[in-house]
């Protein structure tokens, strides 16, 4: 192929009157006008029905378990037993209200060491919440597996949303270490992993 | 009714608002999972996963946002996850097909299983723009690509779609 028109129009460098002044005298884009027609219309064809008859009953009770999940029927004796989850979680949130506390006394003329050190402080107890949701999940995914599947699938996909949030908390945080709104959001995600992870704990120990 | 008003009633949890949705889309998502994942199975799990993934993040959409490039960027994203975890570079050949004369299904087939051999991106934006008929700017923000992205990925598939099926003396 000599001509280089044709790519240039597909790749949009030149424009679609210029491309047709050109095609009225140029064999080799005719050729290649042609045969994009053809498999286009050949690819346009693939576009067959697709038969899922039990589809839509497989999603709308998927949807009614979350549903169920969401209004937070708890399963028996559940939330005494994650009573000191609860009591950690929330002390947590002390620690975390304290060097955010720090931290934004930064911008009301507070030495700008001190407000370093909270960051730093912040950071190291991040850490460790992180580390132990990471031991309580390495605890946790194999006994995902006797699960019945549908709750399998719901708990993967939960978590994998929760990870998700996470990962772009962290680097957002990477960018602005200082950011006191992304880090409330990190730890709700934490938070929301640590009780997931615990669910499926109390259930895998249930079934 | 109108498609804003039914994501209305889907952020106020209605379950007969999602199936609005799922008669509208059911189709183009079952053919692009498809033509993604390459199995039924896996299509169909991917819908799933979609449409539980929509009515998690349904009260973050915005209504003046278009919601088709929305759902597809839901289901993509998780076609993407579900290749990457599985890792399941399935290397579907043409050799494979048991093909007889070069019917018109024949070239489908042989067309189907060129696509399936296309990289990831490659095939998302061909499969997009050639079969369910996307524009290249709804591609693009479906994708989370520029448009420059998007024009390459579908040249380049064209190109090689139609070297595949040359080699094979498949010709207009």
């Amino acid at each position: 192929m000599s001509c280089h028109k044709f790519k240039k129009y597909e790749l949009g460098k030149i424009g679609e009157q210029e491309f047709k002044d050109h095609l009225k005298s140029c064999a080799t884009c005719q050729a290649e006008i042609k045969q994009d027609a053809w498999l286009m219309s050949l690819a346009k064809s693939l576009k067959q029905p697709v038969e899922a008859p039990y589809l839509w009953g497989r999603i709308e009770s998927t949807l009614k378990g979350e549903e169920k999940a969401r209004e937070g029927t708890p399963v028996k004796g559940y939330r005494w037993r994650l009573l000191p989850a609860f009591g950690a979680a929330v002390l947590f949130l002390m620690i975390i209200s304290v060097g955010l506390y720090f931290l934004l006394g930064q911008k009301t003329g507070e030495p700008g060491l001190l407000a370093e050190k909270a960051l730093i402080k912040v950071e190291k107890k991040e850490n460790e919440y992180l580390q132990a949701i990471g031991e309580l999940e390495e605890r946790v995914l194999p006994k995902m597996a006797s699960l019945n599947l549908e709750l399998m699938l719901l708990y993967r996909d939960r978590l994998e949303t929760i990870d998700d949030q996470i990962n772009r908390c962290k680097e957002a945080l990477g960018e602005n270490p200082a950011n006191a709104h992304i880090r409330r959001y990190l730890l709700a995600a934490l938070q929301d992993k640590k009780e997931t992870l615990s669910e499926i704990l109390e259930l895998a120990n249930e079934s | 009714m109108d498609e804003k008003e039914i994501i209305r009633r889907c952020q106020e949890n209605d379950l007969s608002a999602y199936k609005m949705i799922y008669d509208r889309y059911e189709q183009p998502l079952l053919h692009t999972a498809l033509r993604i994942l390459g199995q039924q199975q896996d299509a169909e799990d991917a819908v799933q996963t979609t449409f539980l993934k929509l009515y998690r993040g349904i009260h973050n959409y915005r209504l003046d946002s278009q919601f088709s490039t929305y759902l597809f960027r839901i289901m993509i994203n998780h076609c993407y996850d579900v290749l990457r975890k599985k890792r399941r570079a399935r290397i579907q050949t043409l050799e494979d097909a048991h093909l007889g004369q070069d019917s018109k299904d024949d070239v489908r087939l042989y067309l189907q299983k060129a696509i399936s051999t296309l990289p990831e991106k490659m095939k998302t934006s061909f499969v997009l723009f050639a079969v369910e008929g996307f524009k290249i700017k709804e591609i693009a923000q479906i994708m989370e690509v520029s448009l420059g992205t998007v024009k390459t990925n579908i040249f380049q598939a064209k190109m090689r779609l139609r070297s595949e099926l040359s080699e094979h003396q498949i010709k207009e």
